[in-house]
């Protein structure tokens, strides 16, 4: 029995960091696997030449601008297909071939389309985007409760109103479930077509580092993915429990 | 509405996939050059003749043999290692971090470092696949551990059953769900690191040649490969809710 209690993820980061010293030193060499405090060197460096928030940042941006423009999309597409038959006849074809095929393989085309410009890692974390947040609220606009909508009916509240009053806000975890989910795919995402095409991201650092036979340098875009990618779930997870706590997700995952 | 509600529900989706189908067959060479988007017609002509020279079926039968050796690997180990943690009560807050960290580190970037430390043969291929669902399927025994509810653990303890009893008829039964649930999401993690592998490490397979064909400007190619690998991911996940769902000591927990 451990009672880990609030400091349990503490103990966690450093229980992850004596592994890896333990794995690197088994290896012996850090030109095959670099100790911690390489990779933590290497990033002081990189943060004093700033070089590591220019990559960190172009990654971020490719994120986030596809991601604002396109998940409130993807919401309302969602709700819209929630509402009407048809409108969900229409789209459901085309939600379960996006859904079935992994977004990473569309990155050639995307290549091919738009070149090795932004435009190209934009449009996939916006397609990521809609199509993931729409599959979300969809189904959150299912699960309403009928009893809900008929309350709202009864006390004169109808048709769209409703729509809008009761089936949209009660829609909302499960949207905001879509958000986390697309977030995490659109990183899986975008450092895939940084190693791909691009001249600058955590992905570009993971193949200049292969490209340069400096595993150091594939450690630290590594470590760096991982650590942005908890810091916008936990993020989000936090934004979300503070701002919007009605709307919570915690119990429902 | 019912029987009415579904044939109309075919009727537009039928609409919605011939309106999607005359859009590209018209766009293709008037909007958009036949390199960047082919004409449907020669992406069938295209399916059908790498079908006739074999080279669809060599690349999607290694990519099969990786993705469900992979998935297989990654499924077993994850059990074992959800159940283990799981079981050790309090550990999860510490190993938690840990996993999260993990599940945010994309299949991809590990791909280079794989390549470095195993070479390029099919072994890295194999554990960047294994890798990914391991995480996947971990997190969520570990969850399912977790929430076996305390009720049933009192009760199997007043009814004075011993440490294993317990864990064969409570813990592993309430947590089942929870298994086939991160084993279905490991499916389509499993297949996003097959494409990732099959990009940069390559010799064979769907995702090769959806790579090899963009760099020579086949692009009716590329599209062949993209809609097998749709397929396939659809394929897969059909098949395991078909093979959990029908059979009997296994469907009851996949209520959920």
């Amino acid at each position: 029995m451990i009672r880990p209690g609030r400091f349990g993820p503490l103990y966690g980061i450093l229980l992850f960091f004596i592994l890896w010293q333990v794995a690197a030193a088994f290896v012996g060499t850090p030109l095959l696997f670099p100790e911690p405090m390489d990779v933590m060197r290497g990033l002081a460096y990189m943060t004093e030449t700033g070089e590591l928030f220019e990559h960190l940042g172009a990654t971020l941006q490719r994120l986030l601008v596809p991601l604002a423009v396109g998940m409130p999309l993807g919401a309302v597409l969602g709700c819209a297909m929630g509402a009407s038959r048809d409108v969900n006849a229409w789209f459901d074809p085309y939600m379960r071939m996006a859904n079935s095929t992994p977004a990473i393989a569309l990155i050639p085309f995307a290549l091919l389309w738009f070149g090795v410009t932004e435009l190209a890692r934009y449009s996939l974390v916006f397609y990521v985007g809609v199509y993931v947040v729409a599959l979300n609220a969809r189904g959150g606009v299912a699960q309403v409760p009928r009893l809900r909508i008929k309350a709202a009916n009864t006390l004169g509240v109808l048709g769209a109103s409703a729509f809008f009053r009761v089936v949209v806000p009660s829609s909302f975890p499960a949207i905001l479930a879509g958000v986390r989910t697309a977030t995490g795919l659109c990183i899986m995402v975008v450092v895939a077509a940084e190693m791909l095409g691009a001249a600058s991201g955590l992905g570009y650092l993971i193949i200049r580092g292969r490209q340069n036979y400096d595993p150091t340098l594939i450690f630290i875009g590594i470590f760096g993915l991982g650590i942005l990618s908890i810091l916008f779930d936990r993020g989000i997870a936090f934004a979300i429990e503070r701002f919007m706590p009605r709307w919570s997700v915690r119990r429902r995952v | 509405m019912p029987g009415h509600g579904i044939r109309r529900t075919a009727v537009v989706a039928t609409l919605s996939i011939l309106t999607g189908l005359a859009v590209w067959a018209v766009a293709s060479g008037t909007l958009v050059s036949e390199v960047q988007l082919p004409h449907p017609h020669a992406v069938w002509q295209e399916a059908v003749a790498k079908a006739e020279s074999g080279l669809l079926w060599e690349s999607i039968r290694i990519s099969l043999w990786r993705v469900g050796w992979g998935w297989a690997i990654g499924v077993v180990a994850g059990i074992a290692t959800g159940l283990l943690l799981g079981e050790l009560r309090g550990v999860d807050a510490v190993v938690g971090p840990i996993f999260e960290f993990l599940k945010g580190v994309a299949p991809i970037s590990l791909v280079p470092i794989m390549i470095l430390w195993f070479g390029i043969g099919e072994l890295p291929k194999l554990l960047i696949i294994a890798y990914i669902t391991w995480v996947v399927v971990t997190v969520s025994t570990m969850t399912g551990v977790r929430e076996v509810p305390k009720v049933r653990l009192r009760a199997a303890r007043c009814l004075g059953l011993s440490q294993l009893q317990v864990f064969y008829r409570i813990i592993l039964p309430s947590t089942a769900s929870y298994v086939l649930l991160g084993m279905r999401n490991g499916i389509g993690f499993a297949y996003i690191a097959l494409v990732s592998a099959e990009f940069i490490a390559v010799d064979k397979g769907i995702g090769f040649l959806i790579m090899d064909s963009r760099l020579n400007l086949q692009t009716p190619l590329m599209v062949v490969g993209i809609i097998s690998l749709g397929l396939l991911g659809s394929g897969s996940q059909l098949l395991y809710d078909a093979i959990t769902l029908q059979t009997p000591w296994l469907s009851r927990f996949r209520r959920q």
